[in-house]
């Protein structure tokens, strides 16, 4: 699913190197869990992978095409079509009702609406809404929704159009203890319909129990490594 | 169409920004427009005093001159034409009528002119708009006296009310009156925004009526004065004019006309195109026109200005739902052309609602405009410079 090699990032503004990952994979449907202190780079690995941020050097490769010898406007599309991406922040339209936030990346990715047709539209959203438990609030305005539902409602955004990756950036960190790992059970659930693969970022580890797969962004990173050594 | 849809819930969720930039675009418009016409009002309101007359016939002195004193009522004329005369041009078979206008006498500040039912019946200003009364009839018989509408305003004379003439002053107070032969109102005309408001007009009779016991040029002696009543249609006969209008029956007649006056060998004559002559005399106070134009640039770029700066402000409130958006797939492409689009719908509506209080203002003032500063709103509504405005928005 993902396979990096040799990825090197730097801030243009710096002259330190953020991330220096010689090697990182990933299986299809797999979901794996990212630690790290705040600010040690993972939302910028997250960033590098759906090429929002472009390396140095190295290569990334995500179901087979390399991000980094893509142009602006195909990393664009390419993320519009193959991730989805959960927000620290949800990152929600606020003028725009629960439906018409979660449908939004369909009007955006043609590959995503091929999934799911616009007669289909209606029908696929309350499904993943009534798997959520938000689907009473389908027509309400998000700004009127608890945090918990907001950030129910960014998940259902992210995964619908059958994504082959979501990218997770501390999605929970608003949340308490219970309804983190019921949002997580629930993010798997959907995930596990079409063998999505989950990137999950975050400095809090009492997750890292529901993954496959728990690892620290220092394990893989050694740019890291040199900083904490200096320190 | 989700850019459309998008576009038109972000305006919304933005309700007061949206419509204090939408009423900023409006107001410039408004303003524009406003210039525009107020600059076609001007011009229009001068150069259309008298309409559909080919010739404007005086005693010789200069077309600016004659012009002046028979239309502005500014200037006095050097001499008059004799009865004769003007009743052989009148006769002449390519001729279709003529107004006579005998002038030299006022009335408080305002001048009286003496003229026939041809001006009730032919006069034009504006194109097609002809005298109207608001109340009364035209001045025909002997005593009969018409006011202007800004006469009337200004000294309130009913119907049946009585007018003294004062001798020889057409602006300004009068030094000798015709006390002993007063003028009773017969009607009174509706508001025209020319100069034909500030006049008010008598027959031919009455204006050879109050002079005719005045042949020496002074006032009459006791002895030597001849009672209103002893006066009629029939004992009077009319002398010299000072200048007419003219219609010609086919206008190809007009220049062919007007060389045979101004070569007419009995007295020295000139006939002027009025519509020529109103033009040159507008283009000659060009300063106007210029100052006027400058105005329009200046509104058209503070407009333009108010209106980059409200949609760059709009812009940057939004960076954060643009980046949302793109994070979501929209690429650069589309999200432009949200926001061109959104920039359009803001302008197209700002046009609109500009050209609407433009229109509904001019619509709802002009009465007051008409009397108040004898304000015309006339014209075709929009002109190239509102086109330009539109394009560059």
């Amino acid at each position: 699913m993902i396979k990096i090699e040799n990825l090197k990032f730097k801030y243009p503004s710096s002259s330190q190197l953020i991330l220096d990952i010689p090697k990182f994979q990933m299986k299809k449907g797999e979901k794996i869990f990212l630690y790290g202190p705040s600010g040690c780079g993972k939302t910028t690995f997250l960033e590098v992978l759906a090429g929002i941020n472009s390396p140095l050097e190295g290569i990334v490769e995500i179901s087979g095409c390399d991000v980094t010898k893509m142009s602006a406007s195909e990393k664009d599309q390419f993320r519009a079509d193959q991730m989805g991406y959960i927000f620290q922040s949800f990152n929600l339209i606020p003028y725009l009702n629960v439906q018409e936030n979660i449908t939004l990346p369909l009007y955006f990715s043609s590959k995503k609406r091929t999934r799911v047709s616009a007669a289909n539209e209606n029908k696929k959203t309350t499904e993943i809404c009534k798997l959520l438990g938000i689907e009473p609030y389908l027509t309400q305005p998000v700004t009127e929704l608890s945090v918990g539902q907001q950030q129910r409602v960014a998940a259902a955004r992210a995964i619908i159009g059958q994504p082959s990756l979501i990218l997770a950036d501390e999605p929970t960190s608003a949340l308490d203890f219970n309804h983190r790992e019921k949002f997580i059970k629930l993010l798997f659930a959907l995930c596990n319909q079409h063998q999505t693969s989950v990137l999950f970022v975050s400095h809090d580890r009492t997750l890292e129990k529901l993954f496959d797969r728990s690892l620290s962004l220092h394990e893989i990173n050694i740019s890291s490594k040199v900083d904490e050594d200096a320190l | 169409m989700i850019l459309l849809r998008l576009a038109l819930k972000s305006l919304r969720n933005r309700q007061t920004s949206t419509l204090l930039t939408i009423l900023s675009i409006a107001m410039s418009v408004t303003l524009l427009l406003a210039v525009e016409r107020t600059k076609r009002a001007a011009e229009e309101g001068f150069t259309q005093s008298v309409s559909q007359v080919d010739l404007l016939v005086g005693a010789r002195t200069g077309p600016l001159n004659l012009i002046l004193y028979t239309v502005f009522n500014m200037g006095s004329a050097s001499n008059n034409i004799s009865w004769e005369s003007y009743q052989e041009i009148k006769t002449l078979p390519e001729v279709a009528w003529t107004i006579p206008y005998s002038l030299g006498d006022g009335h408080k500040g305002f001048r009286v002119v003496g003229t026939d039912e041809n001006f009730y019946q032919h006069y034009r200003y504006r194109g097609q708009k002809n005298i109207e009364f608001q109340d009364g009839g035209p001045a025909l018989d002997v005593w009969d006296v018409v006011l202007g509408s800004q006469v009337f305003d200004k000294l309130k004379y009913k119907i049946g009310d009585k007018v003294v003439v004062a001798h020889g002053v057409t602006r300004g107070e009068g030094i000798q009156m015709h006390e002993d032969k007063p003028f009773r109102v017969v009607g009174i005309l509706k508001p025209t925004g020319t100069a034909l408001d500030q006049s008010l007009y008598i027959s031919l009779y009455g204006m050879e009526a109050i002079h005719i016991d005045w042949k020496t040029g002074a006032a009459p002696t006791q002895e030597n004065t001849i009672p209103q009543n002893y006066l009629s249609k029939e004992n009077i006969k009319i002398g010299p004019i000072t200048s007419f209008f003219l219609r010609t029956k086919t206008r190809i007649e007009t220049l062919t006309l007007q060389r045979t006056i101004n070569n007419y060998e009995s007295e020295p004559l000139l006939a002027i195109i009025p519509g020529a002559a109103l033009g040159d005399l507008w283009r000659g106070l060009s300063q106007i026109d210029t100052v006027l134009k400058l105005i329009s640039l200046m509104v058209l770029f503070v407009g333009l200005a108010a209106m980059i700066s409200t949609i760059l402000a709009g812009l940057n409130e939004r960076r954060r739902e643009m980046a949302i958006l793109r994070s979501l797939g929209a690429g650069p492409a589309r999200l432009t052309a949200l926001l061109v689009f959104e920039s359009f719908l803001l302008t197209g509506l700002a046009i609109l609602t500009g050209v609407l209080l433009n229109t509904g203002m001019f619509v709802l003032l002009s009465d007051w405009l008409e009397s108040q500063f004898g304000f015309y709103v006339v014209g075709q509504m929009f002109s190239p410079t509102d086109y330009l405005y539109y394009f560059s928005s």
